[in-house]
């Protein structure tokens, strides 16, 4: 399978924070989702890969070069939105086309109207007067408007309202309808990823915990309501982690087919990403 | 690079009123004080200084964070800001030469050669004062750099004001005038040299101060 992104043992050391030995892949054709919580570590690694901070050791490649020594040209490939606008209040759409087209080598200024358009952001004010979700939208045009192959999105979609963001959500279907096309976004809000993720890579503390795709965490993973009395009977390999509450314990299982098979008195119910996370950060072994 | 810099003139455009606000009133000034020197000296500075806000939009709308994901080089960046700093400088000489013109037509004694000489002087002084100043910036933030430039501006002038002084009292020989006046005479040339060779030092200063820097 080919990569659009591959890291290979990360690592960055800050006063108080560090990344472990990050590795994880980005299929092309896919969408990634690295979830956790703030300050866990996503942010850091996206910045890495777009080589915006030094790092101490590790491999990063995109679309199979080096994301240092070929970063030019890889950066006319990449798209990237981050959490705020980076353009300036004074900017109108025209002038950010105007210079755009003068940095990117495909800028393509139909394409961003174009954008523009679709999504009804406003020509004729100043980004100053954009609501945060034009302003989001018009980030994606631009990230869009020169035809890239990648991605990368940081917390794109953060404090956005529910149909802004199911409208954005659809803007990414499409643009990965092309097999080439690839997508890295990173989030906390876990029913986006729910909604459009192909794979997760769940950070915890600057290391990565896992990296699966939705399909296997959603299918094979569950969640196991039950008594003390059965709880204390399950062996400790049979589950990852649980939280214990006022009616019980909820258990996470990696396996619940296999589970049971075992334990075909139990029931255990379907997981989602936000219910894997929590009882990753929140549980107890 | 291209786009770096039409970037910074869009937004210089669009807060185009408080700079001519202040331009008018440099006019004004001058043109009740009878100094050309002061109007030249002012419009220069404040179209260097223009870079200098350029940064700090930049910073407020955390574009550097967002141009670096571009295909540009931090290389690029940093030469651009000198590119759009040499550049203000010259639209300011440009203004301050045809605002000069004006006045001294206006007065009816129009001197070209002093307004030029001037606003030559001015341009070098000018550019020596950039190259400090941007690799402060690059170092420390604009925020922070805001006392720093304050001093920087004051420096030459205290120079020159003590210096004017301690001259008008110091007896040549005659041999010392003789070089002074060959140094004079290759005055232009000399400073032209010494401003490019500045420059060029602060240029990769800043490339180095603006490579290590974690976005």
């Amino acid at each position: 399978m080919d990569e659009a992104v591959r890291v290979r043992g990360l690592n960055k050391t800050y006063k108080n924070f560090s990344l472990k030995d990050i590795s994880f892949s980005v299929p092309k054709g896919s969408i990634v989702g690295l979830i956790g919580e703030n300050g866990a570590g996503k942010t850091t690694i996206l910045k890495s890969i777009l080589n915006l901070i030094s790092r101490e050791s590790g491999e990063i490649q995109i679309f199979g070069h080096d994301n240092i020594k070929d970063e030019k040209y890889i950066k006319e490939q990449i798209g990237v939105v981050f959490d705020e606008s980076s353009f300036h209040d004074t900017l109108n759409v025209k002038n950010i086309s105007k210079f755009m087209g003068k940095i990117y080598k495909q800028w393509d200024s139909n394409l961003f109207f174009n954008y523009l358009d679709k999504f009804q952001v406003p020509k004729n004010k100043i980004v100053k007067e954009f609501s945060r979700g034009m302003k989001m939208k018009l980030c994606i045009a631009a990230a869009l408007a020169h035809n890239p192959k990648l991605l990368i999105l940081d917390e794109a979609t953060g404090g956005l309202d529910p149909v802004a963001r199911e409208e954005i959500l659809d803007i990414f279907l499409d643009f990965i309808q092309d097999e080439e096309h690839s997508i890295l976004l990173s989030s906390h809000v876990t029913s986006d990823l729910d909604k459009i993720a192909d794979y997760i890579t769940f950070i915890h503390e600057g290391q990565v915990v896992f990296s699966k795709s939705k399909d296997d965490l959603r299918e094979n993973m569950g969640i196991l309501k039950c008594g003390s009395s059965y709880f204390n009977n399950l062996s400790k390999e049979e589950f990852i982690n649980y939280r214990k509450n006022q009616f019980g314990y909820e258990v996470l299982i990696s396996d619940k087919y296999d589970f049971i098979k075992k334990h075909p008195k139990l029931v255990v119910d379907n997981t989602s990403i936000e219910d894997v996370m929590l009882f990753y950060i929140r549980g107890d072994k | 690079m291209k786009g770096l810099i039409l970037k910074d003139l869009y937004n210089l455009k669009n807060n185009g009123k408080s700079i001519i606000f202040v331009l008018v009133v440099f006019s004004f000034v001058s043109f009740s004080q009878n100094n050309i020197g002061f109007l030249i000296g002012y419009t220069i500075l404040l179209g260097s200084m223009l870079v200098i806000n350029t940064m700090s939009y930049d910073n407020i709308a955390k574009w550097d964070k967002y141009a670096l994901t571009m295909p540009v080089t931090r290389r690029d960046v940093v030469f651009s800001k000198y590119l759009v700093s040499i550049i203000s400088s010259f639209m300011g000489a440009a203004i301050a030469i045809a605002l000069c013109f004006a006045q001294e037509v206006y007065k009816n004694k129009l001197d070209v050669m002093e307004i030029l000489v001037v606003t030559g002087i001015v341009l070098a002084i000018d550019f020596l004062f950039i190259s400090f100043i941007l690799p402060i910036v690059y170092k420390f933030g604009v925020e922070k750099s805001r006392i720093f430039i304050l001093v920087i501006f004051i420096i030459p002038f205290a120079i020159i004001m003590v210096g004017r002084s301690k001259f008008a009292k110091l007896k040549l020989s005659p041999l010392a005038i003789q070089y002074m006046n060959i140094i004079l005479q290759y005055l232009p040339i000399i400073l032209l040299l010494i401003t490019i060779l500045v420059m060029a030092v602060s240029y990769s200063i800043s490339v180095k101060v603006y490579g290590n820097k974690d976005m």
